[in-house]
């Protein structure tokens, strides 16, 4: 059964709806106590070890295709950062996820045939790893890097008319 | 059946490994069915085949985003369930971001790194404090307007709304109130 909407110009509005608290017999406060939580967090921490490898391995493939420069590497390489920018912030790599996110930017809206500045795609690699391996320690240096390569990323994508 | 256990929910992501922990820990704390989705194409072939209680969805999916995917669930002809509460998760936390997906009808916005808590409060916001929905030409979805500025002095919020039937409205809800 479809519940389709018509949108028309007179605004309607559809008062406030209890219907999942009528179904789960009650508040939902009183179902998700803090023991739930604490559990819940348990089962999210035994993730982080393969979360973890999974963001180290991706990069690293980025970091090969950008160092080997073969052809048609676009569609690899955007699967890779779109992949880590899912996965990097819950396996303890903020920065590293925006700099994934960087990447996929980079790589947006751009044919599979597309040729990525490989000097670039270097340095962001680079500048990558650098970040994972001190996320921990200095977060400072890693925000730096997202910037700076913010700046980069920019730049590139003026220089090539994909503003 | 009452308790989490009543609750079936959605899992959007394209995303393997965050999508099997969403999910891990959804069947964990004992939600009843907890289906999954690796986009926005498919996740509509999911609510075809049995509508879910709460929508659980990433911004960043190819070849579907999480936006297009809330607008395509609240305003599409076909949508299974325009009203159906969604959840989503995204690293970005800039305003445009967040206000784009406000805007795309979304009622709750989930900033990773997720953790249980922050998953738990935003499943207990969808269910303890739903929020009326609104239907107008360029929105549909929950209402935006989260909390009543304190100098505000009338009952009317839209442009549309006629003041003086408002007030004649708050009157009788007066009077009625001073009879009961």
């Amino acid at each position: 059964m479809a519940y389709a909407l018509s949108i028309s110009e007179t605004p309607e509005i559809f008062p406030r709806s209890f219907m999942l608290q009528q179904k789960i017999g009650g508040k939902a406060t009183s179902f998700i106590t803090p023991e739930l939580i604490l559990l819940a967090e348990a089962i999210l921490e035994q993730f982080m070890p393969p979360l973890q490898d999974q963001v180290k391995t991706r990069l690293k493939s980025i970091s090969k295709l950008a160092r080997e420069r073969k052809e048609n590497i676009r569609d690899e390489v955007w699967y890779h950062a779109h992949e880590v920018r899912g996965v990097a912030a819950n396996a303890g790599f903020v920065n590293l996820g925006r700099i994934a996110d960087l990447i996929c930017k980079y790589l947006d809206n751009a044919p599979s045939d597309f040729k990525p500045d490989a000097n670039l795609l270097t340095t962001v690699a680079v500048a990558a790893l650098f970040t994972m391996q001190n996320e921990n320690r200095d977060s400072a240096i890693g925000e730096e890097l997202v910037r700076d390569c913010e700046i980069a990323i920019a730049i590139q994508l003026a220089s090539e008319g994909r503003v | 059946m009452a308790g989490l256990g009543s609750i079936h929910v959605l899992v959007v992501d394209d995303n393997a490994h965050m999508r099997s922990i969403v999910v891990a820990i959804l069947r964990g704390i004992g939600i009843g069915t907890v289906k999954e989705a690796c986009d926005g194409a498919d996740a509509f072939e999911v609510m075809r085949a049995g509508v879910p209680d709460v929508v659980i969805c990433d911004l960043n999916m190819d070849p579907i985003d999480g936006l297009d995917f809330s607008k395509m669930v609240r305003t599409a002809a076909d949508s299974p369930f325009p009203f159906v509460p969604i959840i989503m998760m995204t690293g970005h936390t800039e305003r445009s971001k967040v206000e784009a997906v406000r805007d795309a009808g979304v009622n709750e916005f989930l900033a990773k790194p997720i953790s249980a808590r922050t998953l738990m409060d935003r499943i207990i916001a969808v269910i303890d404090r739903p929020r009326p929905f609104i239907k107008t030409a360029s929105y549909v979805g929950p209402c935006r307007r989260r909390t009543s500025p304190k100098d505000f002095a009338g009952p009317w919020r839209r442009k549309t709304d006629d003041p003086e039937a408002e007030k004649a409205k708050l009157a009788a809800n007066k009077t009625e109130k001073v009879e009961t």
